[in-house]
């Protein structure tokens, strides 16, 4: 009779066995899987942040001679890894000129002081793309008529509303920007946009020139024409993306490569702080999963090959009746380790459908835990930070996939095997005599 | 012709004291050979040794001419002797048909039917036989290998006197009926060793023939 025929008669024989059996590798195997299922989880979850959480650099060019220009812009944009978006703006200060010369009113009241030869003039933000500027992204100005500005826009400005209607401008109406200072540039400029600001003045108080209402966005052309007349566009801050934040350091060292600014002037600040704080969870619970593996791989080994060692010690007369028919001890090994693994085959299909109810379950509580660790941390550094790290990543999907299952099958047949040995080497090692002595 | 030789065999336990002593014998097929002596005297070893479950210390046990320790003992086990114990040493989750078919050259069911069970009987759980049958069960199992060589340490001990005279009447058909196997009891029973063809005596490691 061959050890199929042989494994086949004991696992339909000893029924209890086998459902016993069943049991604890069901239980092994749904563990396991589980956590191979929450593990790719979170190396997708950690891929879709990379890839969706805005993270990147600004260069401050301000006190560089030149500031950017055109075509450092140009390097910077074909550096592998560098998002296609992208924003470039300047600070500067312009008086608000009618088309007919005539100088426009601002609003004084509120201000702590009128400097001289500022008493029409106000802030001017120049960008590529309005929309992406912090005063709209985070300081509460909202465009409530026209539209935003974007990279083909010249000679276009964005006023508040108060301005607007103390001037009686509108959308489509056209006013000159003057330069101040050195500078005897005017620019006619039309206005596409009007916003209003729906907190108060970040500042508390301000010269009138900074006062919300007398702020204006407009283009980078604008800025260069009023400011330079060399026919190039200047900036004095980029914002760039990256496409993968984890490899924000190399497409940095890559961008200060290139030549013809004078990098040691600038001031590159990174702006990675949502990814970081994601990371941070992904990385505790990353870590978490890894060792809930290692642990539960162990166990089960141990688990497996104590109640094996037991059971091998019940069979010692099976065994020895075997030995005295002539067959050798491999071959009664390969008959138990084969028992155990026709049971596994069974239960590792069955704990694909366990660990799939489960999974998304112990995901969640997982998450929940390493959420809760890494704010610990956070709060102790910076509270704000904290704040940030649960609306990073506050959920997370687990689906066991085929090839998690496959991974089990081979880590399952691994943890079967090597508890077959370990509990069957004190049998294994001695005569077929000593068997039989220790049978009878 | 012979089918077993023991020369020079020698055996200890602790390589002091000696339980077997330069036994020199040589078996042949179609006989029963007895062997008797007090508990403990080493006549489970002796067989042992025979069928190559251990090693002599010395001397060298030759199966058909050929050293055993060189052919390898499973080998040995494996395609010349086979064994019946006093326990019946049956596999329990295995039914008398397929304990037979273990290690089997030759049908199962017809070797069960002649050593007496049914149809019925040969698919039955082992341990609803009684000691008789599973007796039985167990030399069919040794008659289905084929072996040459039957080794029986105590096959009636268990058994009553009714059922022991049968299981003896099948190892004594065994050698002098048309399988000719050369049958190894040890016992106590002098009952038994009077049917033998050939009793030995085994008394301070040294074995002696009685008649």
């Amino acid at each position: 009779m061959n050890l199929w025929k042989r494994a086949y008669l004991h696992i339909t024989r000893k029924k209890g066995k086998s459902i016993l059996m069943f049991c604890i590798l069901l239980i092994m195997s749904t563990l396991i899987l589980t956590c191979f299922a929450i593990q790719s989880a979170t190396d997708t979850a950690a891929f879709n942040i990379r890839t969706s959480l805005k993270s990147g650099f600004t260069i401050n060019a301000k006190s560089v001679d030149t500031q950017l220009e055109g075509h450092i812009v140009s390097g910077i944009m074909d550096t592998n890894g560098i998002a296609a978006d992208f924003n470039l703006r300047s600070y500067f200060y312009a008086e608000y000129y009618s088309l007919n010369g005539q100088l426009l009113d601002i609003t004084t009241d509120g201000a702590i002081e009128i400097p001289e030869g500022y008493e029409h003039a106000g802030k001017m933000v120049s960008n590529t793309y309005s929309n992406m500027d912090t005063y709209f992204l985070e300081a509460g100005f909202e465009l409530i008529e026209g539209q935003h500005i974007t990279a083909n826009d010249r000679n276009v400005i964005i006023i508040s509303e108060t301005f607007a209607s103390q001037n009686g401008l509108s959308i489509g109406d056209t006013l000159v920007l003057g330069g101040i200072g050195e500078t005897d540039g005017h620019v006619k400029v039309e206005v596409v946009g009007i916003f209003k600001a729906t907190l108060p003045l970040d500042a508390g108080v301000a010269p009138s020139y900074d006062l919300y209402e007398n702020i204006s966005f407009s283009d980078n052309e604008t800025y260069s024409q009023l400011y330079y007349h060399d026919g190039d566009t200047h900036y004095q801050y980029g914002d760039f993306y990256v496409d993968d934040p984890a490899e924000l350091d190399t497409i940095l060292s890559d961008v200060m490569s290139i030549s013809g600014i004078e990098w040691e002037k600038c001031i590159i600040t990174v702006n990675d702080v949502d990814y970081q704080n994601a990371k941070a969870i992904l990385e505790t619970l990353q870590n978490l999963v890894t060792l809930i593996i290692f642990v539960v791989i162990g166990v089960s080994t141990l688990l497996l090959a104590l109640i094996l060692t037991l059971w091998v010690k019940n069979r010692i007369y099976e065994t020895g009746i075997l030995l005295a028919m002539g067959f050798c001890k491999r071959n009664i090994l390969i008959q138990h380790l084969m028992e155990i693994l026709m049971v596994a085959f069974v239960t590792f299909v069955f704990s694909f459908l366990t660990s799939s109810l489960i999974a998304q379950n112990i995901g969640e509580h997982l998450l929940n835990q390493a959420a809760t660790e890494n704010q610990v941390v956070e709060t102790n550094l910076a509270e704000g930070t904290a704040e940030k790290n649960t609306e990073t990543l506050t959920s997370i999907e687990v689906t066991v996939s085929f090839s998690n299952l496959l991974l089990i099958y081979i880590i399952g047949t691994g943890i079967v095997m090597l508890s077959i040995l370990l509990s069957s080497y004190p049998i294994m090692r001695m005569k077929p005599k000593e068997i039989l002595t220790k049978m009878s | 012709m012979s089918v077993l030789e023991l020369k020079d065999v020698q055996y200890s336990y602790d390589k002091k004291k000696k339980v077997l002593k330069d036994i020199n014998i040589s078996m042949e097929k179609g006989k029963v050979y007895a062997i008797l002596g007090p508990s403990g005297c080493g006549k489970t070893t002796l067989l042992s040794l025979m069928g190559g479950l251990d090693e002599p210390t010395s001397g060298a046990i030759l199966c058909k001419g050929e050293n055993i320790s060189k052919t390898h003992l499973a080998n040995h086990r494996k395609n010349n002797v086979a064994f019946i114990f006093q326990s019946y040493n049956l596999i329990d989750y295995m039914n008398p048909l397929e304990n037979a078919n273990l290690s089997s050259k030759l049908p199962a069911l017809p070797i069960l039917e002649k050593v007496g069970l049914t149809k019925e009987e040969a698919r039955r759980n082992v341990l609803k036989l009684s000691g008789g049958q599973q007796q039985r069960v167990a030399i069919a199992r040794a008659l289905a290998s084929d072996a040459d060589i039957l080794l029986a340490d105590e096959p009636t001990g268990n058994l009553d006197e009714d059922t022991a005279e049968g299981i003896t009447a099948l190892l004594l058909e065994s050698a002098h009926g048309t399988a000719q196997k050369c049958v190894v009891i040890v016992t106590h029973s002098n009952e038994l060793a009077r049917k033998a063809d050939v009793v030995f005596q085994l008394k301070r490691g040294i074995l002696q023939v009685v008649n």
